[in-house]
């Protein structure tokens, strides 16, 4: 219970009486300021009394219409005061934001209820721009006495939750026509034996068998002579194609086509690194090669792969950047240019300009970048590898042309394809065109996975796949 | 950016405190309280003459009682509590100021009256359930 300076002006106004009493010997002020104290504590008393039967009496709820959020995205969020009875106070009842929510005026997030009111509502939008778990506290109760003399703050209800989660792809599908394919990349097996470690088995002793081969308990348990075999154990060296030019930016923001094969392309990677298997990158941007990253088992490299696949950004079309930078040197740069962003010192503001751009190239070509890419690095880096290409199917010419180019040198081609029709914003319009390009798309997919050593999969949002089949199916 | 947000905003600390709904009532109260004092010491009657005194309480009373039934509507309870403590303190003080030095009495009389605010409200914090578990233990 706070005392209001109406309160303190009676007390004074009391006290006074009081000291003028005491000061000019005269008792009936000294009485009176005894009449003052009355009132005081009768109002305060009263005030009291009014609190209880209002909290006997009062409910206050807030409600909102998810609870979860995208990043950047808006909740309605509802206020509801009740008080069957009446109010006997005149109250206001404010909902709290944490500190993550975006701002909201507090007049639209307070209700006020005057004495004899029963209910009152409020309905404001809150945006949420930072990814977190947020808690909406529950809403601060403020009384106040009839005569302004007393107020009283506390919290009534219940705690909110909302989840505010990043704009990123969900129910990443992976699969060829429709049907989702669990592990289209990872363990892999030679299904071979010879030198390893890990045992395979146990077979018998024949000419041609080096001795040392033998497993001399087997053999002096079964009588015979028998040789153990094991796994051979193989390095899959793994390059992943990454196409990151302009149209790559179709889709939501967040749900794009470069962000669904960004997600498989980090699946690749972090597989890349539990198996120590050989891992490199090339980014390829409008106007050619972005990132250059040679295969490595380095310890520091599979994360540097991460990293770089987390800062591919659509190129803009048409820019036209010069440099040759590798992509450790980008890294670099990026990361000395996040640190000074902010930086208002001179050394930063005179930094800042030599690091702006960060997206350069390490080659640009006149040629189809992606195809420009294959021949001049890819090719050259020998036979037996495992290329996994993430692009779309807009340029199927070329797309065919560099599937073809890759395989060659004996290398094995995986192809991540983000098909158009997965990726227009806003709902499926007119779903047999729809249905009838994802066809297309799917015959054109089928092509190139029956190539030798070529696997195709389509990469693209579950739902949307799921909404397209599903009425393909009942048509 | 990701964060985890438990806590409110800072101004969930200044509470939008709704208006009273008047403050006549209540400074009719006191205007009645001090002008009826003051009259008796314009009045120059002695100072103990019970009967005058008597008549300028009740009047006084009365005045106070009638501006909370006019302006707040007051109820019956509330006002049956002004006039329990309005002759409580009215009377025990005119008892004590017979009896003692006024400056004891007026200090009695302070303590008194601060103690009654304190005890309301330590019972308004329990009614309401505001009292922390640290105050408890305390």
């Amino acid at each position: 219970m706070d005392p209001t300076p109406r309160f303190w002006s009676t007390a004074a106004t009391g006290a006074l009486l009081a000291v003028l009493g005491v000061t000019f010997a005269r008792p009936e002020l000294v009485v009176g300021a005894a009449g003052v104290g009355a009132i005081v504590l009768a109002r305060q008393y009263a005030f009291l009394r009014d609190l209880r039967r209002l909290d006997d009496d009062f409910s206050v709820e807030v409600t909102t219409d998810a609870g979860f959020v995208r990043r950047d995205g808006q909740t309605e969020v509802t206020l509801t005061v009740s008080v069957p009875s009446g109010t006997p106070l005149p109250v206001s009842v404010t909902a709290d934001l944490p500190v993550i929510a975006g701002s909201v005026d507090r007049g639209d997030r307070t209700v006020t209820l005057e004495p004899e009111e029963e209910t009152a509502t409020t309905t404001f939008s809150v945006e949420w721009p930072v990814v977190g778990r947020a808690t909406i506290p529950d809403p601060v109760v403020s009384v106040a006495d009839t005569y302004g003399m007393f107020t009283e703050s506390y919290r009534r209800g219940s705690e909110t939750v909302i989840r505010v989660e990043p704009r990123q792809p969900r129910n990443v599908h992976v699969g060829e026509g429709g049907d989702a394919v669990a592990t289209p990349f990872g363990g892999h097996r030679t299904d071979q034996y010879g030198q390893g470690t890990d045992p395979a088995e146990l077979r018998e002793y024949m000419p041609g068998d080096s001795v040392s081969n033998i497993d001399w308990k087997a053999t002096a348990r079964l009588a015979y002579p028998h040789v153990r075999e094991y796994e051979v154990e193989s390095d899959r060296r793994t390059l992943l194609v990454v196409d990151h030019r302009a149209r790559m930016a179709d889709g939501p923001e967040g749900e794009t086509k470069l962000d669904y094969l960004r997600e498989v392309a980090l699946t690749v990677a972090t597989a890349a690194e539990s198996a120590d298997d050989p891992l490199g990158l090339y980014a390829v941007g409008n106007e050619g090669l972005t990132v250059d990253e040679r295969p490595s088992t380095a310890a520091d490299h599979y994360r540097d792969v991460q990293t770089l696949l987390h800062d591919l950004e659509p190129t803009p079309s048409g820019e036209a950047n010069r440099g040759q930078t590798r992509g450790r040197g980008m890294l670099a740069a990026r990361n000395a240019a996040t640190a000074i962003e902010n930086d208002d010192s001179a050394f930063g503001q005179t930094l800042r300009p030599y690091l702006d751009t960060t997206d350069r190239y390490v080659r640009k070509m006149d040629e189809d970048p992606l195809f420009g890419t294959m021949r001049t690095y890819v090719d050259r880096l020998g036979s037996d590898h495992w290329v996994l290409l993430f692009t779309d199917d807009a340029d199927r010419t070329t797309l065919r042309e560099t599937v073809r180019l890759a395989r060659s040198n004996g290398n094995h081609v995986v192809c991540f394809l983000s098909p158009a029709v997965l990726y227009e914003t806003g709902s499926l319009s007119d779903l047999d065109d729809a249905y009838g390009r994802y066809a297309d798309f799917e015959s054109f997919r089928r092509e190139l996975a029956q190539m030798e050593r070529v696997s195709a999969y389509e990469v693209g949002p579950g739902e949307r796949l799921s909404a397209l089949l599903s009425d393909g199916r009942r048509r | 950016m990701t964060a985890s947000a438990d806590h409110a905003s800072a101004d969930a600390v200044s509470p939008s405190v709704p208006s009273a709904r008047s403050g006549r009532s209540i400074w009719v109260a006191i205007g009645a309280v001090v002008v009826g004092h003051l009259a008796l010491l314009v009045v120059g009657s002695d100072p103990f003459s019970t009967p005058v005194l008597l008549a300028i309480e009740v009047g006084v009373f009365v005045v106070a009682a009638a501006s909370e039934v006019l302006f707040g509507g007051t109820s019956r309870r509330t006002l049956g509590a002004l006039a329990v403590v309005w002759f409580l303190l009215v009377g025990v003080s005119w008892l004590a100021v017979r009896v003692w030095d006024l400056l004891a009495v007026a200090l009695v009389l302070a303590g008194l009256i601060a103690l009654g605010c304190y005890a309301i409200h330590r019972i308004e914090l329990v009614a309401l359930g505001l009292v922390e578990v640290s105050d408890e233990q305390e």
